[in-house]
């Protein structure tokens, strides 16, 4: 389980509270997985959701952690480099205070879906919530952060 | 890929995971919790007698942990199922013969680091050794002492796998799991490093010494009892445009790697890691790492000093 999954896992959490965080909480991960087994129920879906739900869950008590992170990018001078590399920095600002701003839940469902890449139904099934409310969360979300880049909305 | 401006902008606020924190994460996940102090000691007469019926019923297997001692979880899944698959390799190999006057030469060439505590800057490097697998001794010529790791006669350590001979080499248990308890036992205690995190380190010297001497069986015993071992991870890597695999122990924030060919199953290289931070390593060299040396093994006439 670890072969498969450990570096997608890691991926997801090293990109929302960094590097050392993000491997407590998926080594974390697996042990709760491990003793919680034999609640895992194949005909809800596939592991991976379900392991990302127990990341997720995990990530949530480091909340202040992920903000903070956010804000340091935030809080990135694009004007000290030139050319593209300046364009980068600043879309990476604006993405980052745009994270910050939303909610919990909205946060959740965006990185679940962007850098997850989890479907919708495995979303809902990562945080047991309804198909429906992932998909109106997501577009919320999604909004505020192309706003946030100035594209349309 | 979800290639969308807001995905794109969202996903490239992170990086991705290196190979060492995954390594990392697999280690603080064997990493046994720190045992908790019971806050009453009402039960303690309970365990008492457990205790005492359990030595009595049977046999009872101890594993400590903390400094000095090793963890009691296994390697990887996948690390275990690569040494076994590399002892097949081995086991079919060709047996060398090193007769009465002759050496094992180990000609080598990579990187190592060296520095502070807080700077470690990487620089090229070469081994030439010749060992004595008869004695047990690195026989460098004169000019070489400085590469040669020896120590004056008289105050060497005892016959092992610090100083291997062939005689030693064929009092080993040829059960994986004696054998890796042989060894474990060999390599002793010390007050910082696990017990298997050493005895990777000595294995590692051992090979770069005599690897060529062992024969077919050996070196497959050596892979299955390595199996039993904790804190291996496995991963392929390339190394001027040859594939290796290499096996690691990860021991807080070292890790230390035995290089392995594939298609032989036998030892062509040692490398070491630095896992933790506030060190600055500088590296002018396309490896990732503080050491990697791969070599060449030959079986050679002693030496003769001038």
């Amino acid at each position: 389980m670890f072969d498969r999954y450990a570096r997608e896992l890691l991926r997801y959490a090293t990109h929302r509270v960094g590097e050392q965080i993000a491997e407590d909480i998926v080594a974390q991960t697996f042990l709760i997985a491990y003793e919680q087994k034999a609640r895992y129920d194949p005909s809800r879906g596939a592991m991976l959701p379900w392991l990302y739900g127990i990341c997720t869950n995990l990530l949530r008590r480091h909340r202040r952690d992920e903000i903070r992170a956010l804000k340091a990018i935030e809080g990135l001078r694009p004007d000290t480099v030139d050319g593209p590399t300046s364009d980068r920095v600043d879309a990476q600002r604006l993405a980052a205070r745009a994270l910050a701003a939303l909610s919990r839940r909205q946060r959740d469902v965006l990185l679940l879906y962007a850098v997850a890449e989890l479907e919708y139904a495995e979303i809902a099934a990562a945080l047991d919530i309804p198909l429906g409310t992932v998909q109106s969360t997501l577009h919320r979300a999604r909004a505020r952060v192309r706003a946030a880049l100035g594209g349309p909305l | 890929m979800k290639t969308d401006s807001d995905l794109v902008a969202v996903r490239s606020l992170g990086a991705e995971p290196t190979e060492e924190s995954l390594t990392r994460t697999w280690y603080r996940m064997t990493k046994p919790p720190k045992r908790i102090r019971p806050r009453s000691r009402v039960l303690a007469p309970v365990a008492v007698a457990a205790v005492v019926l359990a030595l009595v019923g049977g046999s009872l297997v101890v594993y400590r942990t903390g400094a000095g001692v090793y963890w009691p979880v296994a390697s990887t899944p996948d690390t275990v199922a690569t040494l076994k698959a590399l002892a097949d390799k081995a086991a079919a190999g060709a047996p060398v013969t090193i007769g009465p006057g002759q050496v094992v030469h180990t000609s080598g060439n990579g990187v190592a680091g060296c520095g502070g505590a807080t700077e470690c800057v990487i620089e090229s490097r070469t081994m030439q050794l010749w060992y004595d697998v008869h004695a047990g001794r690195v026989v460098n010529l004169p000019e070489d002492v400085e590469q040669a790791r020896t120590q004056p006669e008289g105050q060497e350590s005892p016959v092992g796998v610090h100083r291997p001979t062939l005689e030693w080499l064929a009092t080993l248990p040829t059960d994986p799991e004696k054998l890796l308890a042989h060894l474990r036992i060999e390599i002793g205690r010390h007050d910082r490093w696990t017990v298997d995190g050493q005895l990777w380190d000595m294995l590692a010297q051992m090979y770069s010494y005599c690897e060529l001497a062992l024969t077919p069986a050996q070196r497959a015993n050596l892979l299955r009892a390595f199996t039993g071992m904790s804190g291996l991870s496995t991963r392929d890597i390339a190394v001027d445009g040859r594939s290796l695999i290499a096996i690691r122990h990860t021991d807080d924030t070292k890790g230390k790697e035995i290089l392995f060919d594939p298609d032989t199953g036998r030892v062509v290289g040692r490398a070491s890691y630095f896992l933790g931070e506030g060190v600055t390593i500088i590296n002018p060299f396309d490896v990732n790492g503080v050491s990697r040396m791969l070599w060449t093994q030959s079986v050679v006439p002693t030496p003769q000093r001038q």
